[in-house]
């Protein structure tokens, strides 16, 4: 069986349900910038997730991002060699509750 | 996702992944047939090399895997057996899943039927523990010593490998 990543517009900052039985949330912007942190320290992360915000998010930065959106940012952290672990793991755990919540609804 | 101090989030040995280029998509061509032997040999429809990253585990080469983890290429780390195989740095072996008080409650066996594993930690040679090399399938299982002496043979085989691509210093 052929999977698709299917398109959604919803958000992180408000609170989404966890798929029924995986109890699995989707991971949010501050997960993402907690784990670059982890690897290049706080400041730079903060400083790095400045502009990859201003690359894939949304037009106005208090705006929260959408899954689609977080996709990409992961995308373009996997190509940093200091980033591309934290944000390969991001985009599992994004996938992963993305599949999941699309067979839940199916 | 997990925010406590974890051996598995140590800096290095993230470091080490990344350097050892491990979420490369290529490396399942790389390991392909190991992982098939691994599947042959023990007679168990799963293989896989496992990455463990810091929030999640890394199908880097599989055999037999479908669905939606085929598709993701892993899963979250709070639900994978690999965890323990890397936290442990020693062979990790599941005869009966729905018995292990470590991993009964994970939805990969509650809801994704997976009850046997064996996974032997792949360990650099400058010591990180990248992951697990492992087995798994869906009816519970006794491993013989032969057989986990041929997971290690196999584990050790596919982290030369890995040791290959390593660049240059």
């Amino acid at each position: 069986m052929a999977y698709q990543f299917e398109s959604d517009a919803s958000v992180t900052s408000t609170p989404q349900r966890t798929v029924p039985g995986y109890e699995l949330a989707p991971p949010s912007e501050q997960d993402l910038i907690m784990a670059m942190a982890r690897m290049v320290g706080v400041e730079d992360a903060r400083a790095t997730w400045t502009g990859v915000r201003a690359a894939c998010g949304p037009a106005h930065p208090e705006s929260p991002m959408t899954l689609d959106q977080l996709h990409s940012a992961a995308e373009l952290l996997a190509q940093r060699p200091g980033l591309k672990v934290p944000a390969r793991a991001f985009a599992i755990r994004l996938n992963s509750y993305r599949m999941l919540s699309n067979l839940d609804s199916a | 996702m997990t925010h406590e101090t974890d051996s598995l989030h140590d800096h290095d040995r993230l470091a080490e992944i990344a350097a050892l280029d491990l979420t490369n998509t290529e490396i399942d061509t790389v390991l392909q047939d190991v992982v098939e032997e691994a599947a042959e040999s023990l007679n168990l429809p799963q293989a896989m090399v496992s990455v463990v990253l810091d929030e999640a585990q890394y199908f880097a080469a599989m055999h037999g895997v479908e669905g939606w983890m085929a598709a993701t290429r892993g899963t979250p780390l709070e639900w994978s057996f690999c965890q323990h195989t890397a936290r442990r740095k020693e062979i990790f072996v599941v005869e009966d899943a729905t018995a292990d008080e470590l991993v009964k409650d994970s939805p990969l066996v509650r809801l994704e039927g997976q009850r046997c594993y064996a996974g032997v930690p792949m360990i650099s040679s400058r010591g990180h523990v990248l992951g697990s090399f492992c087995v798994a399938g869906p009816d519970a299982h006794s491993f013989s010593p032969e057989e986990l002496n041929e997971l290690r043979r196999l584990a050790a085989k596919a982290t030369a490998r890995l040791e290959e691509r390593r660049p240059a210093a």
